[in-house]
């Protein structure tokens, strides 16, 4: 038993160390490439404060921001998808399916082709589309407690019927979906500081909520009857829980559009490494969705470079074919 | 007199001679028609098509209705029935019709049409310019189709003056760099110079700061004619000039509050000196057609309004 826990311990500050150094490498790098290579000792000089001209605003103002904006959206919808998988105990869930990708896809696309003039209320339009739609599916699932199963029936029936009004926009105004494909298929690109103060409160909300929350996540993990009958309440922590995953799921893509496969995927892999033990899990998540989006954003800018390609579409390119990898060496 | 009469006579034979003249013709699907005109009853289905075929002195016998249709035009479109949207045009009603010839737009919604109509023994003819010389073109075409050569002459005629009066001025300055960008803030796109509005900019002797990115897909320039925006690529460009598309045809007074309030895009020079401009989506968001003339005349007054004082 006791060198089990010592393996475990060794496994999780392998898997720490290693997150770590990924991240802090993927910073580096996404720092110092670019479509305006900036060399190294102007780097030193941006930072020191001794360089201050061009370089300095394209480092400060459009690469630096745009990589934090991307940490952050990582960050969210990792712990979003990980709360919900835990509390919906479906591997299936992420945060589309308590409606966040469908209510802010909407609102954001409403507002994009319908009311061009305000396009600066775009990010505001998603959150509250994305959280209005998942409170909805949470009264519409709720039936003396909100049973798993309803709530993503209930989130699947929702995202069809907000997906019909999408598609109709798309049909009657074809003419303007070029403007809102980038945002749809989720893209960092132009994404400045005030993105930056948008996320970063529910970050760490985010953060202190579900590093405080993942025992009781554990204990719902045992099933309904079971956790009530260790004295937990139920519904409180279920009710809690999936708010605090709309709201990181909401911001995330209130600022970097329609970003799907975080919130599914990472949890997932980060689970395949540590194990499902959500004090584990809900950490590691984050770690994981912070570097995924990184480097994700860094390829997206550098492959085609000065094309860049919308960061969803890289990270659907690359993360699915090494989920399915992952998935087949545990089965093995 | 006996001179006269004879030369009316002529005259009459050389127009009746016309009048049943086979007239053969490519489409922009690459389909080749030969068809007997003048012809009366023709179905025009998209806005930039009856832009054109208006222009050309044509009258069409039904129409597909539009958003992005310009309000001169549907006023001339009043008591001319509808088939439809444009994505959408009703199939039956376009048959019920028995028209000479439907004209629609090279894209996927009409082209699937085509066979369909072609079973009913309708032809199908799909013109989508993707440059100021097939506009051109294309009213040239309308005007034969429809036996009005000079209306679409005059027609095509104001446009290449006016863009040739453009070319003039503009011939010996120093160009300024402009960057066109297309969407909304979450969502921008750079206009290329190989799409329509880029090349109006460089027609109306903008310099397009995308120029020296390479474009792959050269056939389907109206659509390739887009980029995401790369900020460092814009920042190091440097514009002169920001014009912005949105998807709304009004004005709205402060273009550049948009972009001065994010520090990614306040620190850049055009949006210091208050360079940015809007743009109308009506004319530079679409092809404009018929109006490309105007259109660069009045984007080169916006680049260069010290050439036009």
């Amino acid at each position: 038993m006791k060198s089990y826990t010592e393996q475990d311990n060794r496994k999780k500050y392998m898997t720490g160390g290693i997150g770590l150094i990924l991240l802090t490498t993927g910073i580096c790098v996404s720092v110092a490439f670019g479509t305006v290579s900036i060399s190294l000792s102007e780097i030193f000089g941006i930072f020191t404060g001794a360089n201050e001209g061009g370089m300095y605003h394209i480092m400060m103002n459009i690469r630096l921001p745009r990589i934090i904006t991307g940490a952050l959206t990582g960050i969210n919808l990792a712990l979003s998808g990980a709360i919900l998988q835990s509390v919906l105990k479906n591997p299936l869930a992420d945060p589309g399916i308590i409606g966040i990708s469908a209510g802010a896809g909407l609102f954001a696309m409403a507002v994009m082709i319908l009311l061009p003039s305000y396009t600066h209320a775009v990010p505001p339009a998603a959150f509250t589309g994305a959280i209005l739609t998942s409170l909805i599916i949470y009264l519409l699932a709720y039936d003396g407690g909100a049973h798993p199963l309803r709530l993503i029936l209930a989130g699947v029936a929702l995202a069809a019927f907000l997906g019909a009004f999408m598609t109709a926009l798309m049909v009657f105004y074809s003419d303007k979906v070029q403007g809102t494909v980038n945002w749809m298929a989720g893209s960092l690109s132009g994404r400045s500081w005030i993105h930056v103060r948008m996320i970063l409160p529910y970050t760490v909300l985010g953060l202190f909520g579900a590093v405080f929350g993942s025992k009781y996540l554990n204990i719902l993990m045992l099933g309904d009857d079971a956790a009530r009958g260790l004295g937990l309440s139920v519904e409180k922590v279920k009710f809690i829980m999936t708010i605090l995953a709309a709201l990181l799921a909401a911001s995330a893509v209130s600022v970097a559009g329609l970003l799907g496969f975080v919130g599914l995927i990472i949890p997932h892999i980060t689970r395949l490494i540590v194990g499902s033990d959500n004090r584990l899990l809900i950490p590691f998540s984050a770690v994981f969705g912070a570097i995924t989006v990184i480097f994700a954003d860094t390829a997206a800018r550098m492959v085609f470079s000065p094309y860049e390609l919308p960061v969803g579409v890289v990270m659907a390119f690359l993360g699915a074919p090494f989920f399915l990898y992952l998935l087949k060496r545990r089965t093995r | 007199m006996k001179k006269i009469l004879l030369s009316l006579l002529a005259l009459l034979t050389v127009s009746t001679f016309t009048a049943h003249a086979d007239m053969t013709f490519r489409d922009h699907a690459g389909a080749s028609f030969t068809i007997k005109t003048p012809l009366t009853r023709i179905v025009v289905l998209n806005s930039s098509n009856l832009e054109m075929f208006l222009a050309a002195g044509g009258k069409p016998l039904a129409y597909a209705a539009s958003s992005t249709t310009p309000e001169y035009v549907a006023k001339q479109l009043a008591g001319i029935p509808s088939v439809g949207q444009v994505q959408n045009p009703d199939i039956e009603r376009i048959v019920a019709l028995q028209p000479e010839l439907v004209i629609g737009m090279n894209f996927p919604f009409h082209v699937s049409m085509v066979q369909t109509l072609k079973g009913a023994g309708i032809k199908t003819a799909l013109f989508s310019p993707t440059t100021p010389e097939d506009v051109t073109k294309v009213i040239r075409l309308y005007g034969e189709l429809t036996g009005n050569r000079t209306k679409a002459e005059t027609s095509a005629r104001a446009i290449e003056h006016s863009m040739d009066r453009v070319k003039k001025r503009t011939a010996s300055i120093k160009k300024k760099k402009v960057l066109v960008l297309f969407g909304s803030p979450e969502s921008y796109s750079m206009v290329m110079p190989n799409s329509y509005t880029g090349m109006m900019l460089s027609a109306a002797g903008g310099r397009n700061i995308t120029e020296g990115i390479k474009q792959t897909d050269e056939k389907n320039k109206m659509s390739a004619g887009f980029l995401p925006l790369n900020l460092e690529y814009v920042t190091a460009g440097d514009p002169d000039i920001i014009m912005l598309i949105n998807h709304s045809n009004k004005e709205t007074a402060a273009a550049g509050s948009v972009l001065s309030s994010s520090p990614a895009w306040s620190a850049l020079r055009a949006v210091k000196n208050g360079k940015v401009y809007n743009l109308k989506f009506e004319t530079y968001g679409i092809n404009p057609t018929v109006r490309t003339g105007e259109a660069v005349a009045e984007l080169s007054q916006m680049i260069y309004p010290e050439l036009y004082k």
